[in-house]
């Protein structure tokens, strides 16, 4: 049996304007909107054995690097295996999106996971969720 | 040749008919000659509307390639000129993405011919919208890219270039897919 998927569609779930790498470079950044949606978002499928797909489509476009800080930060915290595992991603009106996370963005974020290069945080956040050794553990781990 | 046949004259009422009986080789000349006309009004009729529409179609093409080019320059002189609206780059890119990506994608099914500006358009695309300058620069009403970004920018811009006038050579070289091929690729 299929895993069940759970949606989350940027433009309806977050902001039709994705806006750059960190929060203090602007509103609506990937390192918000990691924060704030996406790392809950892939905890729970995760809990519940679920898939999630994450649609692209219908925003007004975005930076390499908004799309780089979100889908980064979620290797880093959960690994590129069982990222690559859970997620979907649906872009439809820029397919090179999906191969540049699928293929570069999973594959430099784990090597900086391996590495112990902490992702930049430029605002404090509240707990988030990381995978250490198969457990869900919630805490704020980078000031 | 036709010259064997034999010629006969009756009279029908106040009219003389003029009749020839035809040998089966005056028949078979007689059905060389009527294929020979008939193929060659086919070829002039069929096959030479079939050129000029496929000369049309890779006109078509190549023009669409030059208006690529000419809206791609437009957009890097002023990245060049640090004129570029941070705002705006998102979405200058997601539209040319998608034009680029249906372009290539009637080029690929019509003809034999292997597009690459979608390849060099992602790396563009990828350099502009990662580099520090322009994220940083998110909220300002223009943004600067640092002598070692322009530099790679003229590298791949470069090669976006080549790639095109490459494209041209290939859409008139190119034969087009046969009415097979396509239900096959479907």
């Amino acid at each position: 049996m299929e895993a069940q998927i759970i949606r989350i569609k940027i433009r309806n779930d977050y902001n039709e304007y994705p806006g750059p790498r960190y929060c203090n470079q602007g509103t609506s950044s990937g390192e918000d909107f990691y924060h704030m949606k996406l790392n809950g978002a892939f905890a729970n499928v995760f809990t519940e054995g679920k898939k999630l797909e994450i649609d692209l489509d219908d925003t007004a476009g975005y930076l390499s690097s908004f799309l780089d800080e979100t889908f980064g930060n979620l290797v880093f915290d959960f690994t590129a295996e069982v990222v690559r595992a859970k997620i979907k991603i649906i872009s439809v009106q820029e397919p090179d999106w999906e191969d540049m996370i699928m293929n570069d963005v999973i594959h430099d974020w784990e090597n900086r996971r391996i590495s112990n290069n902490f992702p930049k945080k430029t605002e404090s956040h509240p707990e988030w969720f990381r995978l250490v050794n198969g457990q869900l553990i919630k805490k704020v781990w980078i000031q | 040749m036709v010259s064997a046949c034999k010629w006969s004259t009756y009279k029908k009422g106040m009219d003389t008919v003029i009749v020839s009986t035809f040998s089966t080789a005056d028949k078979i000349a007689l059905l060389d000659i009527v294929i020979t006309v008939i193929i060659a009004i086919w070829i002039s009729i069929f096959v030479n509307n079939n050129f000029t529409t496929i000369r049309a179609v890779k006109e078509y093409f190549i023009t669409e390639d030059q208006i690529i080019r000419d809206e791609y320059n437009e957009f890097l002189k002023k990245i060049y000129n640090n004129e570029g609206n941070p705002r705006e780059i998102p979405e200058w890119f997601k539209v040319m993405t998608m034009k680029i990506n249906v372009y290539e994608g009637f080029l690929k099914k019509e003809f034999h011919v292997h597009p690459k500006l979608g390849k060099h358009h992602t790396k563009i695309k990828i350099l502009i919208t990662g580099s520090d300058e322009l994220n940083s620069s998110f909220n300002a009403e223009t943004f600067s890219l640092l002598g070692t970004s322009k530099t790679s920018l003229h590298k791949i811009h470069k090669d976006f270039s080549n790639s095109q006038t490459r494209l041209v050579v290939e859409i008139n070289k190119a034969k087009p897919k046969s009415w097979l091929t396509r239900q096959f690729k479907r």
